[in-house]
């Protein structure tokens, strides 16, 4: 109040004194002009040092609303949202974020003070961590748009040597040029795609990795210009564990030669038994120390992961060794592949739920399979094919061309069994087409080897795990008893589920980036990835946009609670229009005198 | 009165102006020209006769722009009366004709002549011909240091060739090193001189004598050269130990490293660039070619001849076979080709092989092969191609026929009656008369129509309107489908039920006798044209078929029946098994872990290197291992993998940079073939609660 009564003053006198120097110069040009310029000026000089303000009546809650600005915000929501709540705190959680008029708070949970009025939240979000803190207070997500970024991706990140590595994600491209977007490892470009111009699309970038263990990949994102985006891609490519399998043949064919000299190479274990004649076998015993296997008994099949069988040997083995191959498909999950003809028994367990459909004309068809939904193969002629029609319960594995049904696959107890009609696949393997042999029967064998039971099984959410981030360590395991596990050199205490006795969780914030290792003391280690905090930003903010939405629907905001009152405010009117009109004033009356004076 | 003088004058006057403004057109467009041809020369590598028509249109669009040239006699007197005071203004009373002129005109327009032979006539293009000669020799200049400049893409190539990709990779030499000259004196048979470079990575060709020379910023002890293989190469010196000088002759790929006292440098490249044999490739003669009687007795060997540096010797070693069994002769020639000229790079050649020439008889045989050597003394030997001649005594005689398994007899004897009676005709023609030989002419005809509507029946051609059908050589199929299992399989398996092929005869057998019956088709033809000599080649091919044919049968058994005694169904599958043994075999393949595997590994150590910046000692034995396998790589392709090769050796001890793990990953990645594809055991997380869920699953199903 002082102040302003000092400003009054100082402007009244300022102002009698410049009327009366106008009043007094010699020459009287333009003198009304010149004091009403004088005036002007002292009076907006006035209003620049005082707070002039403009009294208007407002709808408004009962209580003030207030806006979260996060990661992403843009000033124009926040403009919105401040003129539809006048009155509304602006917070931040970010320390990054430098909007002037925004508070720094480190904890969410010191914005909502009053319960019932929302909380605007702008920018791509908060994360579910910190969702949580929220304490189920109501929010209006004013979510932004995540401009030229990957905005979500996923990949397996352990594989098997040999397997394909498949990264498939989405870019949204806001730009008015193409980009392109390299999978690189090991210093050389693997594989790369192109986003057109102002398009969001999806993309997919495979390779066979070469190498073995540990090793992180390069995502980059490159317009036309520099690289918009460099992120790590963590993958884990372990070996592979050889099969044993037991192969029972009626008579010898180059099918069987070729599988049994394809995998004896690789060192699988393999037993080939060939009939001769009646109870008279030619035994092979391939990598593996020979056992009696002229009669299917539990002993010899403990021994085993996979059996191939053809038909008619299936047709003539004593039932009482059917029953056991039965027995230990249904209990020990012992994996049968049926090589199928035109004499399969109809009625029998491994073909009961395989009709076939057969060709009957003697044209040579040529096929071409897709193994694995990988592409078709090359061809392979087949006279008189046989096709499996598909009845529930089955799943079809490899179809032709014309999506005819060639092999497919059954859960029979714990086990598999799998049909398949192709019985020349080696001419794969002498045509030189190693790939699409080794595919197939891939497939074929994969699906059908018996499951290794695993000890214990680690998933780590959220699935980037960045620095300084709440992660949620999950463990199912079978041994009894409480695990002790260490995230690196850290303990991390693990919480038993209530209901689910081998489900344990524990919470962890990891401090450096890079490969951890998360060792259970009773069993093996397990690596998983820690992102940096700038890594795949645009799929970060695509989780937290998820989240916040998940959230703000689940907590929705009810309007009713909030009582609106009328009531009459003053706003403050902008300084610069009185500098302004001081600026012209002050201009006219130095224009003026320079004018005059020539 | 007449003016004619001073308008002759002004004429004369007007015509140099003019002939001076073509002329600075002209030298404007000369330099025009030269800049494009030039430019136009070095970018697209053009002719040089571009010059011409650049010249002329740039001299057109000069014409048409400034059009100075266009001037007439009334331009220069009103230049003239501007230009000159003392004319009065009053030239162009010289051009307007003297009747029109009044007295004082005219009196004033011999004042002016008079006055005009006196003045020295002003030059208007003086400024501008003196700036267009600066501008051609401007022209010519810019012209000539353009010519010099590498501006042309091909030019650039050529300068290169020997050292393309290595020339544009820095190398990092040591500090002790001042300068560097090496000096690749390529051997003689490339015919290329020596050159200089002063970079140690060297591209040379194989057996190029490569000599360094390595002047040192301060006396160095010693300076050797160590090579891939081991290889210690110390430099000789002068007094001062400044200069060092050594030479070698490259052999093969490999790299080096130079070391100055005891400071080792980098790896350096040696590509050696191998001295390729000629190659040889016969357009012609087929492989195997059969002279059939009546056929020029000639073949004609196309050739082309192709070698890296020169070739220079050509020729064909030709072997006549004569005679049969055991009294088979060999005889050998060198043919030289005529039209050949040593020394140059590729050879369009030419020889046609006379037979008779040779010495050739019916029946021979005649094998030959081109060789070819180049300036190393390479030589490449082309495949061997046979010519035979055709025995016609042969397919008369008749000892096949005598034989009482001959079961086709009587149809062929009147193909050789045929032929018998055609040579008879021929050597008739001069005593019977015309209208006798035709007539005998068509008879034959008629014989060889009958003759082939018999044999059509074996292959049930019953009508006279097809003959013979479409008989053409299949082996060009089959080869295409070497990937069909189906071939592959019918070498085993024994198959009865093709109904084509249930006749007399087997496909092979049908085919020749189509054959044959398209050769008496075309017998006949000539016969019924009353051209019995022409018909006389088709004549003796049917016959040679059909001699094949009958050989052929001989191999024939029938099938006679046979009568087993009856099966006793009781008996049946009752013997005893217990002596037989069963055949056990066991095989355990000891495949050594593949180096393969091991790269794959070192690649995921690196990996771990890049974060832990640490080695241990099983890590690094692994990497020794990788290392090991990279430098054999290196050493037959330095270019590929030496980079890779030196960033692995500082990772290995201990001394290295986050690129160095970039660069030695990349080479073992480009080293590693990609994984197979193998079928494993996938996991499953067998909780109790699930099993005990499948349990009870089970036990309600029942």
């Amino acid at each position: 109040m002082y102040w302003n009564f000092l400003v009054i003053v100082l402007c009244l006198l300022l102002v009698a004194i410049l009327i009366w120097r106008e009043v007094k110069r010699r020459n009287k040009l333009w003198l009304a002009a010149r004091i009403i310029a004088s005036v002007l000026s002292i009076i907006s000089l006035a209003c620049l040092a005082l707070p002039i303000t403009i009294p208007h009546t407002l709808k408004e809650t009962n209580s003030a609303s207030s806006i979260l600005i996060t990661e992403g915000y843009d000033d124009d929501s926040i403009r919105r949202i401040l003129h539809d709540n006048p009155g509304a705190k602006v917070y931040t959680t970010d320390k990054n974020i430098k909007y002037s008029k925004a508070t720094y708070t480190p904890d969410v949970n010191t914005i909502n003070s009053d319960n019932s009025a929302p909380i605007h939240i702008v920018g791509f979000g908060l994360r579910e961590s910190e969702l949580n803190l929220l304490k189920k207070s109501s929010i209006l997500l004013h979510p932004s748009n995540i401009k030229n970024a990957i905005t979500s991706v996923t990949w397996r990140q352990k594989i098997v040597l040999g397997g394909p590595f498949i990264v498939q994600g989405r870019f949204n491209n806001t730009a008015s040029s193409p980009v392109k977007i390299v999978l690189s490892g090991f210093n050389t470009n693997l594989d790369s795609t192109t986003i057109a111009a102002n398009k969001a699309s999806n993309f997919q970038l495979t390779t066979i990795p070469k190498h073995l263990d540990k090793a992180v990949y390069n995502i980059t994102v490159l317009s036309s210009t520099d690289t918009l985006e460099n992120e790590p891609v963590p993958i884990e490519v372990n070996s592979t564990q050889p099969l044993s399998i037991l192969m029972l043949a009626s008579s010898p064919d180059f099918e069987n030669k070729f599988l049994k000299n394809w995998l004896s190479a690789n060192r699988y274990k393999l037993v080939v038994r060939t009939t001769i004649t009646q109870n008279k076998y030619d035994k092979e015993y391939l990598n593996m120390s020979p056992i009696s296997s002229d009669r299917i008994t539990p002993s010899l099949l403990n021994n085993f992961d996979v059996i191939i069988a053809d038909a008619s040997t299936l047709k003539s083995l004593p039932a009482s060794d059917l029953a056991t191959v039965k027995n230990y498909i249904d209990n020990k999950g012992v994996g049968l592949i049926v090589k199928a003809d035109t004499l399969i028994a109809s009625s029998a367990f491994y073909s009961r739920s395989f009709p076939l459909i057969e060709t009957r004309d003697s044209i040579g068809h040529v096929v071409k399979l897709n193994v694995n939904d990988t592409g078709l193969t090359s061809t392979l002629k087949i006279e008189q094919p046989l096709y499996i029609r598909t009845v529930a319960g089955t799943q079809p594995l490899i179809k032709d061309q014309q999506s005819r049904v060639v092999a497919s696959s059954k859960l029979q107890g714990s086990g598999k069994v799998i049909l398949t009609t192709v019985n020349n696949s080696f001419s794969w393997q002498l045509a030189g087409n190693t790939q699409d042999y080794s595919s197939y029967w891939t497939l074929l064998l994969t699906k059908a080897a018996k499951k290794v039971p695993l000890e214990e099984v680690w998933s780590v959410s959220p699935s980037i795990s960045q620095v300084d981030q709440e992660v949620h360590l999950k463990l199912q395991i079978t041994k009894p008893g409480i695990p002790q596990v260490q995230a690196g050199a850290d303990v991390v205490p693990m919480e038993q589920h209530p209901f689910l006795p081998y489900k344990w969780t524990g919470t962890y914030w990891p401090q450096k980036t890079g490969w951890k290792p998360l060792i259970n003391q009773q069993g093996a280690t397990t690596w998983w990835y820690v992102y940096d905090k700038n890594d795949w930003k645009g799929v970060i903010a695509t989780d937290k946009i998820r989240a916040t939405k998940r959230y703000a629907a689940d907590h929705p905001f009810d309007s009713t609670e909030l009582s609106i009152s009328t009531t009459k405010t003053t706003t403050e009117i902008p300084k610069t229009y009185f500098f302004i009109l001081f600026a012209i004033s002050a201009g006219f009356l130095w224009f003026e005198k320079k004018f005059n004076n020539k | 009165m007449d003016n004619s003088r001073g308008k002759q004058m002004l004429l004369q006057l007007k015509q140099k102006w003019v002939f001076k403004a073509l002329l600075i057109h002209l030298l404007i467009a000369t330099s025009l020209s030269i800049i494009a041809t030039v430019l136009v020369y070095k970018i697209y590598s053009a002719s040089l006769l571009w010059s011409l028509p650049f010249l002329v249109t740039v001299f057109l669009i000069t014409m048409l722009v400034y059009k100075n040239w266009k001037l007439t006699e009334w331009d220069v007197s009103r230049f003239l009366n501007v230009t000159k005071p003392t004319l009065e203004e009053s030239t162009d009373l010289l051009l307007t004709p003297t009747v029109s002129l009044n007295f004082l005109e005219q009196l004033q327009a011999r004042k002016v002549e008079t006055e005009l032979a006196a003045i020295i006539p002003p030059d208007p293009f003086k400024r501008q011909f003196i700036t267009s000669l600066i501008v051609l020799l401007v022209a010519i200049i810019v012209g000539g240091i353009l010519w010099q400049a590498p501006l042309n893409s091909s030019h650039l190539n050529t300068s290169a060739t020997p050292n393309s990709p290595i020339n544009y990779i820095s190398e990092i030499i040591l500090p002790e090193i001042k300068n560097t000259n090496l000096i690749v004196t390529p051997p003689a048979y490339t015919g290329k001189t020596a050159r200089q470079q002063n970079r140690f990575n060297v591209v040379a060709e194989e057996g190029a004598i490569v000599s360094w020379q390595i002047t040192t910023n301060v006396a160095a002890k010693k300076v050797k050269l160590i090579f891939n293989n081991g290889f210690v190469l110390s430099l000789n010196t002068d007094n001062k130990h400044l200069v060092w000088r050594t030479q070698k002759v490259i052999k093969g790929p490999g790299f080096y490293q130079v070391k100055v006292n005891n400071k080792l440098s980098e790896l350096y490249k040696i590509e050696s660039v191998k001295d390729q044999p000629p190659t040889i490739t016969l357009q012609s003669p087929p492989p195997s070619t059969t002279i059939n009687y009546g056929e020029p007795e000639r073949v004609a060997a196309k050739v082309t001849l192709a070698d890296d540096y020169s070739i220079t010797a050509a020729n064909i070693s030709a072997t006549i076979s004569s005679g049969q069994g055991e009294a088979v002769k060999f005889k050998e020639q060198k043919l030289v080709f005529e039209n050949f000229a040593a020394g140059r790079r590729e050879y369009q050649l030419q020889k046609l092989i006379d037979c008779k020439a040779l010495g050739m008889q019916p029946g021979d045989e005649l094998y030959f092969f081109i060789t070819a050597v180049d300036n190393h003394k390479q030589e490449t030997r082309s495949e061997v191609y046979i010519v035979t001649l055709q025995d016609t005594t042969d397919l008369m005689s008749m000892d096949g026929m005598a034989t009482s398994l001959d079961i086709k007899p009587e149809l062929f004897r009147s193909q050789r009656q045929i032929i018998i009676e055609t040579e008879q005709l021929i050597k008739d023609k001069a005593t019977i008369t015309p209208e006798a030989f035709k007539n005998k002419s068509n008879d034959l005809g008629t014989d060889q129509k009958l003759l082939r509507l018999r044999y059509g029946k074996f292959l049930g051609e019953e009508t006279d309107n097809e003959i013979g059908g479409d008989y053409h050589d299949e082996h060009d199929h089959e080869k295409s489908n070497t990937e069909n299992a189906n071939k592959i399989l019918d070498q085993y398996s024994h198959k009865h039920d093709n109904t084509e092929d249930a006749t007399f005869f087997d496909a092979a057998t049908k085919k020749q006798l189509k054959a044959t019956l398209n050769e008496m088709w075309s017998a006949e033809l000539k016969l019924r044209t009353f051209l019995p000599k022409e018909a006389l080649p088709f004549e003796y091919k049917a016959l040679k078929l059909l001699k094949d044919l009958q050989q052929k049968s001989r191999a024939y058994v029938p099938k006679t029946g046979f009568k087993s005694t009856p099966l006793k169904l009781d008996k049946r599958l009752t013997g005893d098994l217990t002596k037989i043994n069963q055949p056990v075999t066991k095989q355990s393949i000891q495949k050594p872990e593949a180096t393969a595997t091991n790269t794959r590994r070192a690649l995921g150590i690196l990996e771990q290197l890049k974060a832990s910046g640490e080695i241990d000692a099983s890590s690094k034995e692994m990497l020794q291992q990788a290392f090991h396998q990279l430098s054999i790589r290196a050493a037959n392709q330095p270019s590929m993998y030496l980079l890779s090769l030196s960033a692995l050796r500082k990772v290995l001890n201990e001394n290295f940079r986050v690129r160095d793990i970039k660069n030695a990953e990349q080479g073992l990645q480009k080293m590693v073939a990609p994984p197979d594809k193998l079928p494993y055991p996938t996991g499953n997380a067998a909780m109790n609660l699930s099993k005990h869920y499948f349990l009870n699953l089970n036990k309600g199903n029942r």
